[in-house]
Order: C-alpha cells, then sequence, then structure tokens
C-alpha cells in the first residue's frame, strides 16, 4: 500500500511536470517567417505586353501596384483552389480577382493576428520600373498554429492597388492586370511554396523554384529559368485585343475580296 | 538572453603540467547565462580544453596520431558503454578542412577511428585537436526545476528530442532513461525551456574555425561561440553558406517568447535584411551573448563559423 502511494506520488509528480513543461513551452512563440522577393537575378512578375527578346527592357515590368503572399482557409480547414475556382477567378478579371480570392478563402499572411512585417518591407512593384528594382518583403512571427508547415502558398501580383497593413485589406480591385503562382509538387521541397517548419524561414522566389505552366495559376509562364511570370489583362482588355484582330482579319478578307 | 557576469577569460599560455607532449589550454574562463522564464536557444560559448593536439595522418577513417599519454586518451576514453552518445571528438585545425570534426568511434594508443572523414584528406598529414564533447550535463543548474524544465535539440531530420532536467542530470522523453550525456555540438543550439534559471558554462574559448553542419530537412537551431560578447550579424560570415535569396534566418528576442526581431538572407556575398537589402557595415543586429538563431537552408551544408577571436 506504501509502495502504491510512493508510485501515485511519483506519477502525479511527473504529470504535474509534464504539464508545466507543455506550459512553458506553450509560453515560446511558435512561429514562422515568410519572405518574397523579386528582381532581376531571382525572377518577377511582367506585365501582359510582354516582350520576351527584351525582357529586361523596363517596358515590360510592373510598376504599379504590389504582390500578395498567402493561403486558403475555410471554416473545413486549409485547402488548394481547384482548377475551376482558377477559371472561375480569371473569368471574373482583375478588378474583381482580390475580393472573389477573399471569398474563396484567400488569407494574406500579413493579415495572421500576431503576424509583423520585417525590416525593409516593400512588397511594392518598382517605383521607377528598373530591371534592377528589388521587392523584398518578409513577415515574421505568423503563429505556427494559423500557419503549419508544408502550408501551400501563393504569390499574387496586381497592377494596381496596396495593401493596408491597419486595415488588413488592399485595394487591389483597381488593378487591370493580375497573376498567380504557386510552385507544387515539385520534387525538391525547397522548390515547392509551402509554409516552413516551427522556427524556420521559407523565402519565396521563382527562378529557384523552376516554375512550370501548372504553377502558373493565372498568367502565363514566360521563362522558367529567368523566372518570370506575365500577368493577364482584364478579360475586358483581351476582348478589345481580340476584337482588334477580328476587326483586322475582317478588313483583310474585304479587301481580297 | 541577460549575461550575468563578464566571462572571466584568463590567457594561460602555459603548458599543462602532466600532458606536455599532447595538450595546452588556451583563454579559459567561465561564463554566467540568465535564461528567461520561457523559452530561449542557448549555445555555450565555450569547447573543453583539448586533450591531444598534434597531427594526424588520414588513413580512410582513421587518424593515426603519436604521442598519446597515458591517462590522456586511453582506449576505453571514447565510449563508457553508451555507443550512440560519442564522448570525444577529433577536430581538423588547419587547411581546407579547419573547423571539421568527427565523433571518435573507437581509438588505441596510435590512432582514433572516425566516420564520414573526407576522402579528400585520405593520406594528408593535418593538424588536429581532440577534445571530449560538451553535454547537457555541462549546462544543467540546480535552480532548474525537475521534471520541468526541458531541453528541445532539433535532429538533423527536424524532429526534436526533449531532455527533461532531473537529480542534476538529464532524462530522455520517457522520464527516465539518464541522457545527460547527450552531446551539444560546437556551434549547436539547444531550446531550453524552463521558468527561468541561471546557467554557468565552463571551458576554453575556441581558436580556430568550426564547421557547423546545416540540414535541410531541419531548422537548424545554431548560434556563434563567443562566451563574452554579442557577435554582430555582419560577423557571423555565414553569407557564403547560404543560397542566394533563397536561405535565410530568424533572430530572436531574449523574451523567452522566442519572438522573431530580425530575418536574414544572403545575396551569397552580404547578409540582407528583410527587404532583402544588403546590411549596411555599420548595422547593429547582433546576436545576443550564448544564443543562437534558427537558420533554414534548402541543401544540406555547413557554415565555417569563425573562432571570436577572428571576428
Amino acid at each position: 500500500m506504501k509502495k502504491m502511494k510512493l508510485t501515485n506520488s511519483i506519477c502525479f509528480r511527473i504529470c504535474g511536470a509534464a504539464i508545466l513543461a507543455i506550459t512553458f513551452n506553450t509560453a515560446s512563440n511558435a512561429a514562422v517567417t515568410i519572405g518574397y522577393v523579386a528582381n532581376s537575378a531571382v525572377g518577377y512578375f511582367v506585365t501582359s505586353a510582354k516582350d520576351p527578346v527584351t525582357l529586361v527592357s523596363t517596358s515590360t515590368l510592373v510598376n504599379t501596384g504590389e504582390v500578395s503572399v498567402g493561403f486558403f482557409k475555410n471554416v473545413s480547414g486549409f485547402f488548394n483552389p481547384t482548377a475551376s475556382d482558377w477559371s472561375s477567378i480569371l473569368n471574373g478579371g482583375a478588378s474583381n480577382a482580390w475580393s472573389s480570392l477573399l471569398t474563396l478563402g484567400y488569407t494574406d499572411v500579413r493579415s495572421v493576428s500576431g503576424a509583423t512585417l520585417g525590416t525593409g518591407f516593400d512588397p511594392s512593384f518598382s517605383t521607377g520600373g528598373t530591371p534592377t528594382t528589388n521587392i523584398g518583403m518578409t513577415t515574421q512571427n505568423i503563429p505556427f498554429a494559423s500557419l503549419p508547415a508544408s502550408t501551400r502558398l501563393y504569390v499574387l501580383g496586381f497592377n494596381a492597388g496596396a495593401w493596408d497593413n491597419t486595415a488588413k485589406n488592399a485595394t487591389f480591385g483597381t488593378a487591370t492586370e493580375f497573376g498567380v503562382v504557386s510552385a507544387f509538387g515539385h520534387s525538391t521541397a525547397a522548390q515547392n511554396f509551402i509554409s516552413p517548419a516551427d522556427g524556420g524561414t521559407k523565402s519565396i522566389q521563382f527562378k529557384s523554384a523552376l516554375l512550370t505552366d501548372s504553377d502558373v495559376l493565372i498568367g502565363s509562364l514566360v521563362s522558367s529559368a529567368n523566372g518570370t511570370v506575365a500577368m493577364i489583362p482584364e478579360p475586358s482588355s483581351a476582348s478589345l485585343l481580340a476584337l482588334g484582330l477580328a476587326g483586322l482579319v475582317a478588313l483583310r478578307v474585304r479587301r481580297k475580296s | 538572453m541577460k549575461k550575468l557576469n563578464i566571462a572571466l577569460a584568463i590567457l594561460v599560455s602555459a603548458v599543462m603540467a602532466g600532458n606536455a607532449a599532447t595538450a595546452t589550454s588556451g583563454i579559459v574562463g567561465y561564463s554566467k547565462i540568465s535564461a528567461p522564464s520561457g523559452t530561449v536557444a542557448i549555445v555555450p560559448g565555450f569547447v573543453k580544453a583539448a586533450k591531444f593536439t598534434g597531427t594526424a595522418t588520414v588513413t580512410g577513417q582513421s587518424f593515426g596520431v603519436s604521442g598519446f599519454s597515458v591517462g590522456v586518451l586511453n582506449p576505453s576514453a571514447h565510449s563508457d558503454g553508451r555507443p550512440n552518445y560519442p564522448t570525444h571528438y577529433i577536430e581538423i585545425t588547419s587547411g581546407t578542412y579547419e573547423g571539421f570534426l568527427f565523433d571518435i568511434l573507437s581509438n588505441s594508443g596510435t590512432s582514433v577511428t572516425a566516420a564520414n572523414i573526407p576522402s579528400a584528406i585520405n593520406g594528408q598529414t593535418v593538424s588536429v585537436v581532440i577534445r571530449s564533447h560538451i553535454t547537457l550535463d555541462d549546462i544543467a543548474s540546480t535552480s532548474m526545476a525537475e521534471y520541468s524544465d526541458a531541453v528541445n535539440l532539433i535532429n538533423p531530420d527536424g524532429s526534436a528530442s526533449t531532455r527533461y532536467y532531473a537529480a542534476g542530470s538529464w532524462v530522455a522523453e520517457d522520464y527516465s532513461t539518464a541522457a545527460g550525456h547527450t552531446v551539444i555540438y560546437p556551434g549547436q543550439a539547444v531550446l531550453l525551456s524552463s521558468g527561468g534559471v541561471t546557467i554557468t558554462t565552463t571551458g576554453v574559448v575556441k581558436t580556430t574555425k568550426t564547421a557547423v553542419p546545416l540540414y535541410a530537412a531541419a531548422v537548424n537551431y545554431v548560434g556563434p561561440l563567443s562566451p563574452s560578447n554579442d557577435t554582430g550579424v555582419n560577423k557571423l560570415q555565414i553569407a557564403s553558406s547560404m543560397v542566394p535569396y533563397s536561405d535565410g534566418f530568424n533572430q530572436f528576442a531574449s523574451d523567452g517568447f522566442m519572438t522573431t526581431t530580425g530575418t536574414f538572407y544572403s545575396d551569397g556575398t552580404d547578409i540582407l535584411d528583410a527587404g532583402y537589402n544588403p546590411l549596411p557595415p555599420t548595422a547593429t543586429d547582433s546576436i545576443k551573448i550564448n544564443t543562437g538563431f534558427a537558420l533554414s537552408v534548402q541543401s544540406d551544408g555547413y557554415w565555417i563559423m569563425p573562432s571570436p577571436l577572428d571576428r
């Protein structure tokens, strides 16, 4: 009986200690860091008016708007939008894309409670449009519970609007071009756009991801080697372009006849 | 983390009595570490005194040495029946592989056998030092709470091993298996969770480089061996060990909450700040004394860390 009491006492001590240990562990700020960088060395978004021959030309660079990095989560948990979802967003046009993405469940990592912005944070596209313009943004202290390891991340580019870190929302509804990239399913984990383990850092860039067409969900892959992705224009713009082309063809046919 | 006492560093250049041919002392001292309540990444700033210094000729996975004095490293010194916990290591102290260390698996009076010795140095004669490892017992403190205060060590595959303080030493996750001899490799950080403790570490200041292994499958908690001063981020000499614009590391506040206060990347030459801009030489960002940072890399490699005397 005495031995049993002693055993129980030891068990209680260890259990109590374990609870204390858990308490201490949860006191630590389990969190991750997400970075995104774009420049001529590591790749970037270019405009829909891209010129593959002169990719370093300032005319191909996006020089207004910003990027957003985030993930998708709804009441059921984390998820990845389907091809149908992307098709719907694409058809909705650039000006509706941001609101549609939010409705779908998109969460910018900056809006996660507890997240902080790192020094030198600059998510905006070039102020001068030069090929060496650097976009560098890092979001720190994203609670691990809000962004567990290996959650798929998405990089969005809009050619107008900006993130408001006070309102935790953006004004991307004024954009006329946009793109979405998420490298996933690559054999090398480092190439995939996925969140890191607790305490870790994930720096996202296009070039080292060795992007494939399937990684570019909205837009078109210009060069995997250079890490360049072209945004796509507003459907209305595309429609106008198509109409223009159709008009040219019609005119040519008419002249021939 | 707050350093309570500046390391008492005493330059002892005299050769240690009794080991005249094999070992010399360096800058020795002690450092008191005040760990806050919560979690902090601790890096012991010292290494153990050398048990042997000299030259060795590499043959396969063995270092041929001569001059072992009786009692310095006898044939049973490398192991005390716990083969998974090597007690000693041999480290190359000059040349291309300076700083690379290898756990000693066995030894005789004229050689030590290790593993993973690069074939590139086979047949070469290199300068080496043999030391016993720093272990968890070296950071145990009577002010710790038994079965409560604990450390997490991150393994190469990303998993964590937890050790609890108990009866002046440490036990494994089962709360019973002795684990005080768990090795803390030079430059490795352990994540200490406590109610707030003071730890005293002793040893010698490392005067040569250290090759700190980095693993892609893990978040690497590492830090400078610097028992008496903070280390400037620009002084880590880590930029060339990082894949440009991809690998990055987090610096933490000493608040016990592991709050990230800085994130740094590399362009291959210089350290970049969280906005991916080069950190100016005048930047004051630094890693606090006896603490570590969390480094994520996309491929396995090494950080060739300079001696604290060379920063």
